[in-house]
């Protein structure tokens, strides 16, 4: 093209002013990014293929009331249902507040059935079939801590008024959690004085076609009853606790259209006193006999270098930044992974285009509007 | 006059500035030959400049009929008429108007980007306007990094790149000393005698005029007679 080097020139004369330009592109797309993947990891279905064979039921009225264990015999007799667990969050605190993690109480001889993706070595299940008070965490969990197999390690009772003790059996690997710490459910009941309760109940069904009519039957057997129950698949289930945080992907929309607006704001100004000071020499280019096209040609493309050298560093950026940062580490696992995916990076490029076609253009116009004799008797 | 190489027929231009009209060239009629180098004098606001404009093509006439080597200009649609500037205007400006961020080099070869030339036969263009202008020793320089008399040459070989039909200039030495002024201007006429180029150059500088062949006045927005000087 033989108008780059006068492209690249303009581009690069006056350096602060387009360096703090992409740096202000650069950022605001590296949290469009961000948000995007947020929305996106959020929305992730456990990745494991049990995943859509399972059905969680809970108390309709809410997530913090306990349904009977009697509910278990009605459950286990539903059509196209395998097995049944009782799972209850027992929301320990280990040491002190800030060292929070998840923590579960559930039945130590179905676990592994429900929950094929989660993965102990023989000797690790033997024990935690054996020993009342053994306890499994997650590989990263235990790197959290510094576990070890035999480590005692008590867990301070913030919901239930026990403190427990465990011994740890075995660290398991997950495809989809690994920062979580499960431990016997009969256990919690004989501390608890067995009340014959239980917070969350897990149902397998035969198949993924299944679970429609499996969540309506459930929903119907208990409805009058005194524990009225809300069935859901675990994708919905866990979208649940998203969805507490609020309208995220609302918010997340309202922020980023705010983000592009300002980004398109700033390039639109840089751009629009680039051409204001460049009048004089717009209209000596007109004077050798440029044609408008060929000048708003060459305006554009440098608002879309600036604009692109922001977006490859912002969104490029975020891909870097997000490989060497364990999100997943920093919100406690709530995030399980967190990548930046190719459609998001081709998303923040064409913002970053479409910023740059933009906020080159309406400046532009105002060239083809300028006339040789107006624009040289103007001081640039 | 039917060698002429522009002719002026009846040129008007009048500028409406708050509502007022202000005549500032007034039925001038004049035919520059082939070859000729002529000096359009006259006080400040005589319309002087407004004549060369237009004669450029970067301005239009109210009325009257501007021919260049045939050409009725005053008729042409702005697309056309820019396209017809980059093949036979050369301009030269009284302060320069390089591109600073671009080197002697490349201010040379702007209006050569416009022509379907190679990029060697630019090259070779541009390399033959600066030697003929004397810098050749400067085509890497920025034009920060010339004296004013050497940015002033620089203008005159991107004036002449395109070998143009018609060279015109507006104070060529109005912003520069003496001695560059006299060195441009030796320029100027060496491009007349030696080029064949035909020169229409705007002065308020008697002396940069005694290298033109022939002297026009204006005053007031009239083009005075051959030989007459504005009152006064």
């Amino acid at each position: 093209m033989k108008y780059w080097k006068i492209i690249w020139r303009n581009v690069t004369r006056n350096r602060r002013r387009t360096l703090l330009t992409i740096l202000s592109i650069a950022f605001s797309l590296l949290l469009v990014t961000f948000l995007r993947t947020l929305v996106i990891t959020l929305g992730q279905p456990n990745p494991a293929p049990a995943s859509v064979r399972r059905v969680a039921v809970r108390r309709l009225t809410s997530l913090q009331e306990r349904m009977p264990e009697s509910y278990r015999q009605k459950l286990e007799r539903v059509p196209h249902v395998q097995l049944v667990t009782a799972i209850d969050w027992f929301g320990g605190i280990y040491r002190e507040p800030s060292n929070f993690f998840a923590n579960f109480a559930l039945d130590h001889d179905r676990i592994f059935d429900i929950f094929p993706e989660i993965t102990l070595n023989e000797g690790a299940k033997q024990a935690w079939m054996s020993q009342r008070t053994a306890a499994i965490c997650g590989a990263k969990l235990a790197e959290r801590f510094g576990w070890k197999v035999g480590d005692r390690i008590t867990l301070l009772g913030s919901i239930y008024p026990v403190d427990l003790d465990f011994t740890l059996v075995g660290i398991y690997t997950n495809v989809a959690d690994e920062r979580s710490f499960y431990f016997r459910r009969d256990y919690l009941e004989e501390m608890l004085g067995r009340p014959g309760k239980a917070g969350v109940w897990y149902l397998l069904c035969d198949s993924a076609d299944s679970v429609p009519a499996v969540i309506s039957t459930v929903d119907a057997m208990f409805r009058n009853t005194d524990a009225e129950t809300l069935s859901e698949t675990e994708r919905a289930f866990e979208a649940t606790f998203t969805q507490m945080i609020g309208n995220v992907k609302g918010l997340v929309l309202s922020i980023s259209s705010v983000v592009v607006f300002m980004i398109l704001l700033i390039t639109g100004n840089t751009m629009a006193m680039n051409i204001r000071e460049r009048s004089h020499e717009i209209a000596v280019l007109k004077s050798l006999g440029f044609q408008n096209e060929s000048l708003v040609g060459m305006l554009l493309g440098e608002s879309t270098i600036i604009a692109m050298s922001g977006g490859l560093i912002g969104v490029l950026g975020a891909k870097l930044l997000f490989m060497t940062v364990d999100l997943s580490e920093l919100s406690m696992g709530f995030i399980r992974s967190f990548q930046v995916e190719l459609p998001t990076i081709a998303l923040g490029l064409t913002i970053a285009l479409l910023v740059g076609l933009a906020s080159g253009a309406f400046p532009a116009l105002s060239v083809t509007r300028l006339t040789v004799s107006d624009g040289l008797r103007r001081i640039g | 006059m039917s060698e002429a190489l522009v002719r002026i027929r009846e040129l008007s231009k009048v500028f409406h500035r708050d509502g007022e009209e202000v005549v500032a060239l007034e039925r001038a009629t004049l035919d520059i030959g082939e070859g000729e180098f002529l000096a359009l004098m006259g006080p400040s606001g005589s319309g002087k400049t407004t004549l060369l404009n237009i004669i450029a093509g970067i301005d239009r006439a109210t009325s009257g009929e501007v021919e260049i080597a045939g050409t009725r200009i005053s008729r042409m649609t702005d697309r056309d008429l820019t396209h017809w500037r980059n093949q036979h205007i050369g301009f030269v400006f009284q302060s320069f108007n390089l591109i600073p961020v671009l080197t002697a080099f490349e201010n040379v070869e702007l209006p050569l980007l416009l022509t379907s030339l190679s990029r060697q036969r630019r090259r070779e263009q541009v390399e033959t306007a600066l030697r003929l202008v004397g810098l050749s020793d400067r085509v890497k320089h920025f034009p920060r990094q010339l004296s004013g008399g050497q940015e002033q040459r620089v203008a005159i070989a991107r004036a002449i790149a395109t070998d143009p039909t018609l060279l015109l200039a507006d104070e060529p030495t109005g912003d520069l000393d003496a001695r560059s002024a006299e060195e441009v201007m030796t320029l100027l006429s060496r491009l007349n005698r030696e080029f064949g180029k035909s020169v229409v150059m705007v002065t308020h500088d008697p002396r940069a005029a005694h290298h033109a062949g022939r002297v026009r006045y204006l005053d007031k927005g009239l083009l005075l007679k051959e030989g007459e000087l504005p009152a006064g």
